[in-house]
């Protein structure tokens, strides 16, 4: 299997160029063409373990980052997203291409992938345990999902939560991609963990700077090991709050998750029915923290108690 | 429709909305339906919410229970 850390600069470059680079995410394979060197930079930061094919071969989704016109190649760079063509997004900034990228990667499956249900929710496993982290964005959902990360769990993703449509037994996707951190959170990381490696710092975005954590190996080489969901958290960053744990009825929590939800309203009844499966067998929290250590005690302690 | 412990979850496949319905007020949704219009409207009244005369409408008595906070809705 080649990953993209086994290739030369030059081989990925033409690749990228020619429309024959494939990234392969879990059970998702992306075609990206581009010819900005920042995206391919970016890239190479936060996806070096990745498994990628250089000569072209089946994809989902093709996916493109260009300067916006020949004009704008040379003056004030900027560049747009394209999926299959057409380009959802106004263009941005060069500097922020690999951030671009990762934001129409998300808008990509959130509004394509209908097979499976999709919620705005971190996931993480432990034990063979599923644990959602489900929270609107800044309430410090990425932060904790990068601790979990740095401590061992596992990664299934940072921003979505894929529940298979289809199957008998409710299963969690994985598609463990870079933890997209904000702000004050890349300075915590960077401070808890000096050897988090971490993509290329966008600023003045419309969230402030964003950095991309690069995810551990051994989640992308276990990236298609679906998991049972086990405990469903509403998690809240506080400043100076003391943890509190409090239970969440699953009817509270179906209504919480449709409100997190991409694509529940496409799903109609099929989405109902997975969203009531989820909320009848995973027992769900809401979690207030200003420690992090506190709060990866306190989700331990959770999952301890489920298996007992 | 699925019942849990705080309420009821029920899906209108018409609206494409999805109601968490207190157990209580599931109850007397469940009366309504072997309620005479009269008798709706006294009850309705219990909980301080509008009701048409004819006790008909569906849409319109959701509206009213959510206004109540008796229902949640999304």
């Amino acid at each position: 299997m080649l990953r993209l850390k086994d290739v030369s600069d030059a081989d990925f470059a033409h690749s990228l160029r020619c429309g024959n680079f494939r990234l392969h995410i879990g059970t998702f394979s992306l075609r990206i063409d581009s010819d900005v060197d920042a995206l391919r930079m970016g890239l190479r930061q936060v996806y070096p373990h990745y498994p990628v094919s250089l000569s072209g071969g089946y994809y989902d989704f093709d996916l493109a980052i260009h300067p916006a016109s020949l004009l704008r190649q040379w003056f004030r760079r900027n560049v747009v997203f394209s999926l299959s063509g057409q380009a959802p997004f106004l263009p941005m900034v060069v500097d922020h291409a690999h951030a671009l990228f990762e934001w129409g990667l998300n808008w990509t499956i959130g509004s394509s992938v209908h097979q499976y249900l999709i919620l705005h929710s971190a996931v993480v496993e432990k034990h063979g345990k599923g644990v959602m982290l489900s929270a609107a964005s800044g309430s410090g959902k990425s932060t904790l999902t990068a601790e979990l990360a740095m401590r061992g769990w596992r990664i299934f993703s940072d921003e979505l939560a894929l529940i298979d449509g289809a199957a008998p037994q409710l299963r969690l996707i994985p598609f463990p991609r870079p933890i997209s951190l904000k702000n004050q959170s890349i300075d915590l990381v960077r401070r808890r963990y000096p050897e988090a490696q971490f993509g290329p710092l966008a600023h003045d975005t419309q969230k402030g700077t964003i950095a991309h954590l690069r995810v551990p190996d051994a989640s992308v080489d276990r990236a298609i090991e679906m998991a049972p969901p086990s405990l469903i958290i509403f998690p809240k960053w506080t400043a100076g709050a003391p943890l509190r744990v409090q239970p969440v009825g699953a009817g509270q929590a179906a209504m919480r998750l449709i409100d997190q939800s991409f694509n529940y309203p496409v799903l109609g009844s099929l989405g109902f029915s997975r969203l009531a499966d989820l909320a009848q067998s995973a027992p769900a929290w809401e979690l207030e923290y200003s420690s992090l250590d506190d709060a990866v005690d306190a989700l331990d302690d959770l999952l301890a108690d489920d298996d007992a | 429709m699925r019942p849990c412990e705080d309420g009821v979850l029920v899906y209108d496949n018409t609206a494409r909305t999805t109601h968490l319905i207190h157990p209580v007020v599931w109850d007397f949704f469940v009366s309504l339906l072997q309620t005479n219009p009269a008798v709706i409207e006294c009850e309705l009244s219990d909980f301080k919410a509008d009701m048409p005369m004819d006790g008909h409408s569906r849409v319109v008595m959701l509206n009213a229970l959510e206004r109540a906070g008796l229902i949640m809705r999304c």
